[in-house]
């Protein structure tokens, strides 16, 4: 993870001119090369060479794979070309289905840009100081804009971080105290927009941002934020062409912001943030029904929102080594940033959950669903079926999750399964407290979270003329792959259920210690739990607009209980995690660094009874997987970073095994009852898939190591 | 199983404290805040991730047990923005130790700085969230005639505000620890330095999103943006002091006219 990063943030450094200059060597207007040579081996047991990514890519046939080799080229280059001009940028042949085995990119499609090793512009950029006492400089193309925030303007990237271009000023005055940002960003016409497009007219959408920083003494700092993001279309009312053609709004989304931080006290430090959104969007763009605008990053209609943050740092309690670290957040459920940042990024303290149940499903129940694609196969669990392929593997990612505010946006495309993975949290609510304590050889750390969440609603608040639940009255909130809270850790990008009633609690202990033989071996120990329920729909009204009967969209062989017979209780959902890790790190030579992991990871959920189908998912099911019951996840990983000279060698091995053993609940008379198979039954009808009984198991190997020279 | 349950517990509990109070004889170093702008003004990278104070030095304290150990505080709670895992990422400290008579009176590589001639320095300590290898691979590289005397400690970590490591003694000399002279340079972990660069970030006029400002283009100006000074008692007249210590002249083909020259503050 870390070695990813350090690769990620050398493209941002070279092309964004932050690796540093040797102003006084070289001569005005003398360009100077740099890059890197970086490879990549993947191996392990699923077999799959979709590409050189292992992750879960939202475009079907370029991701999963756990296989090949591949090797990339990266030239940037910069130059002072006079005291006022300097310009930089980066070229790049990069990887996605670029094996070796391709021979030379000469892969069965040479001219496809994702095997052929075709060197590409990722960004080019040009900054200009002209000395006046207005304006610090302007920088003119590729940038990250990693001097907004993550709420706002996050800093951003898609494949690489120089994605983004954009008109940049920069200013000072009040002997610097003060600081000023201005910037225009084009909007990607990739994502940046309802339905993940920004219209038929893109090429001058954008996202216009200032900022202020106030700083006059080191005690305290204040800045504001404006940000206006703007996407126009052709006005299909303005038939004259004679004095040029119309445009009328697709969609506007405003955001200010203010935030502050005190640390006069001495003890404690205080940040604070605050954000407001507005967001409106042409009424033609997405009508309201469930399927409408069903994968988008934005609402469906107007809305407003905010999110705000208040962050309380003790630092010095009295007691040497103990720090005291606490957050209040409330990230609204109608807080809408279309260019909030959507990965590396985390704007909570939490910890948050674990990244090896992102994403990492069992995908076996579909062998048995009555539900084949038009090729006759299964649809789920096949090797063949998207669901499989596009996904990173019953390992999902190691480490945590990065906590982001891009609603739907959340992005883990072309990474890899040691690279954190980015989950949003729009409508998240609540505290965190995390001390630490540091004495001798020790460190403790510990935390406890309580999450509320501001998209608790039935059927997302509305209701028919009767005054009852009604999800088919026009909810505004994208559903994408529905399995928000339905899944283990569910899916990353929409935070929206039709009906929620959700709650979570997350605790966590860490304990290091420093053992001073030899070369010194650094232990660690973990163990977090995470309480996470949902009680859906909550009133006998919702059960009937919820539970409809699902007509001709699930397993024929299950027999719907419309309104759940009126049991209450049957669609709870209830997921208790447990997380054991322990760790053993080696400084086994000066060059090289050996660390040996074991993580055991154990999940009791309860998702409702045989009788629940996702609400208004319908056939979308297709991702889902049928996952009540108990599993286990053992992970044994072994890491080694080794450097020489102007060379790095970095790798990652894991080893998981476990099991999973389903368990099934009814409804028996309105009461959630435990169903205990009948002699010779081997599969349980669901919605999702008839599923055997018995326990699975699971194992999967996994390796990336990667070596990166820099010249 | 209670009792054994209890003797572990008592154990644990044993170590902890033996490991605690295995420290002694301290040694702390203040210095005043808002003092982080180098010789007077520079001015930090305008990406949000260099937040005020991370450069700030507030405080060394040194710890003399079976080890060496090193708290350098700054005046804002560390964070770690880039995952580097050990608690914070943006700052990278050098503490110069002077055990004895004479010493280096250069710099380290990228640091544009010299020390006095009465202030040469025996063993540098680096506190960076870099792997240490890392550190290692780089010194062999760009440490020079130094590099033998460039001290890397085995595990190094930051919480709250504090950045923390510790050595063992015998690869620092002889003497006792809180009779020798300390500096303490503030500098940025930069991942990816200029090939002459130990790991440090420029400083150039013009401030950028990853570069400090204020300073020059050439390598004629110290790239620190705090050190201490005087006494070392955090007096706002050690501002000044710093300011002297750090004040540089550059010549016009961009070499340096007057470089910057520390000396050593000691107890």
């Amino acid at each position: 993870m870390v070695n990813r990063n350090r690769m990620l943030a050398a493209a941002v450094a070279a092309t964004l001119g932050t690796l540093p200059m040797h102003a006084g060597a070289a001569e005005p207007g003398e360009i100077k090369w740099f890059g890197s040579v970086y490879a990549k081996f993947l191996d392990g047991n699923r077999n799959i060479n979709n590409a050189l990514y292992n992750n879960a890519e939202t475009t079907p046939g370029e991701a999963g794979g756990d296989q090949g080799q591949g090797i990339e080229f990266e030239l940037m280059f910069n130059a002072q070309v006079s005291k006022q001009v300097e310009i930089g940028g980066r070229i790049k042949a990069r990887f996605n289905q670029n094996f070796w085995a391709n021979f030379g990119g000469f892969g069965p499609q040479e001219e496809d840009e994702r095997s052929a090793q075709y060197m590409k512009l990722r960004g080019a950029w040009a900054r200009i100081t002209p000395g006046y006492e207005w304006i610090d400089s302007a920088t003119i193309g590729s940038n990250d804009w990693g001097m907004f925030d993550a709420f706002t303007q996050g800093k951003f990237r898609y494949i690489d971080r120089d994605n983004s271009s954009g008109i940049l000023l920069q200013g000072s005055a009040l002997g610097r105290d003060l600081r000023w940002d201005l910037a225009r960003v084009s909007l990607s016409r990739l994502f940046q927009g309802p339905a993940y497009n920004t219209g038929e007219l893109f090429a001058n959408d954008a996202a216009w941002i200032g900022q202020v920083t106030y700083s006059p003494s080191p005690d305290w700092n204040f800045t504001g934020i404006y940000e206006w993001i703007n996407d126009d279309e052709v006005d299909p009312a303005d038939n004259n062409v004679f004095d040029g053609t119309d445009t009328v709004a697709r969609y506007d989304n405003k955001i200010f912001g203010l935030k502050g931080q005190y640390s006069g006290l001495g003890f404690m430090d205080i940040r604070a943030a605050y954000y407001g959104s507005d967001f409106t969007i042409a009424d033609d763009v997405c009508g309201t029904g469930l399927g409408d605008c069903r994968y988008s990053p934005t609402p469906k209609k107007d809305t407003d929102g905010e999110a705000y943050t208040l962050n309380l740092e003790f630092n010095n309690l009295g007691i040497d080594g103990l720090t005291v670290a606490a957050q209040y957040f409330h990230i609204g459920a109608d807080y809408v940033s279309v260019t909030a940042a959507r990965r590396e990024s985390d704007v909570l303290l939490t910890e948050g959950q674990e990244g090896t149940w992102q994403q990492g499903r069992p995908e076996f129940n579909c062998f048995y669903r009555d539900l084949l694609d038009t090729s006759g196969d299964p649809v789920c669990g096949n090797r063949d079926s998207e669901a499989y392929n596009g996904s990173l593997g019953w390992g999902g990612w190691n480490g945590e999750v990065q906590q982001v505010v891009a609603a739907g946006l959340a992005d883990n495309d072309f990474t890899d399964f040691d690279e954190p993975v980015a989950h949003t949290v729009v409508g998240w609510k609540g505290f965190t407290i995390v001390p630490k304590y540091r004495i001798g050889n020790w460190e403790f750390a510990a935390e406890y979270s309580n999450v509320d969440f501001d998209t608790n609603w039935q059927a997302c608040g509305l209701v028919d003329a009767n005054g009852n639940p009604d999800k088919d009255a026009g909810c505004i909130y994208p559903l994408m792959e529905g399995t928000n809270s339905w899944g283990l850790g569910g899916a990353y990008r929409s935070p929206y259920s039709l009906y929620q009633d959700r709650s979570m609690e997350i605790y966590a202990i860490r304990a290091d210690y420093f053992l001073d033989i030899a070369n010194g071996v650094d232990l660690s120990f973990r163990y977090k739990y995470i309480k996470d329920e949902d009680k859906r729909v909550t009133t006998q009204e919702g059960l009937v607009d919820a539970y409809d009967g699902y007509g001709g969209s699930v397993n024929q062989d299950w027999i719907p209980n419309p309104a759940l017979g009126g049991c209450l209780e049957c669609d709870d959902r209830s997921a208790d995690y447990n997380t054991y890790g322990i760790s053993a790190g080696y400084q086994i030579h000066p060059d090289l660094y050996l660390k040996l992991i074991y993580e055991l990871n154990t999940v009791d959920l309860i998702d409702g009874t045989i009788d629940v189908a996702p609400i208004g998912l319908g056939r979308g099911g297709s991702w889902i997987n049928y996952l009540t019951g108990e599993h286990e996840k053992n992970r044994v990983g072994l890491n080694f970073s080794y450097f020489l000279s102007g060379v790095e060698f970095g790798g990652t091995f894991d080893w998981f095994w476990g099991e999973y053993r389903p368990e099934f609940y009814t409804n028996d008379g309105e009461s959630f009852v435990r169903l205990v198979p009948a002699e010779g039954v081997t599969v349980i009808p669901t919605a999702l898939a008839n599923i055997p009984i018995d326990k699975v198991k699971y194992d999967q190997y996994r390796m990336k190591v990667f070596m990166k020279v820099s010249f | 199983m209670k009792s054994s349950f209890r003797r572990a517990t008592v154990a644990v509990a044993g170590g902890v404290l033996a490991s605690a109070t295995a420290l002694a004889a301290d040694v702390t170093f203040k210095d005043p805040i808002g003092d982080d702008n180098g010789p007077g003004n520079y001015v930090y990278p305008t990406d949000g991730v260099y937040t005020p104070g991370s450069f700030d030095l507030v405080e060394l304290d040194v710890k003399d047990g079976g080890n060496v150990g090193f708290e350098v505080t700054v005046n804002d709670a560390l964070r770690d923005p880039w995952g580097m895992g050990v608690g914070f990422a943006v700052q990278m400290v050098f503490i110069f130790i002077d055990t004895k008579e004479g010493g280096h009176t250069v710099g380290l590589a990228g640091t544009n700085i010299a020390f006095a001639e009465d202030a040469g320095w025996e063993k540098v300590v680096i506190l960076s969230p870099q792997p240490a290898s890392r550190v290692q691979a780089e010194i062999r590289t760009k440490g020079g005639d130094v590099a033998g005397d460039i001290v890397v400690p085995r595990r190094t970590t930051g919480a709250g505000r504090t950045i923390s490591a510790k050595v063992k003694k015998n690869e620092l000399g002889e003497g006792d620890p809180a009779t020798w002279g300390y500096q303490v340079v503030m500098q940025s972990n930069e991942g990816f330095p200029d090939k002459s660069d130990l790991l440090t970030r420029k400083v150039n006029e013009y401030e950028g999103q990853h570069r400090f400002g204020g300073g020059n283009d050439a390598d004629c100006d110290p790239h620190v943006m705090d050190i201490l000074a005087g006494k070392g008692e955090g007096a706002d007249s050690e501002k000044q002091a710093q300011y002297d210590m750090l004040a540089y002249e550059c010549g016009p083909e961009g070499g340096a006219v007057k470089m910057a020259t520390l000396t050593m503050v000691r107890k």
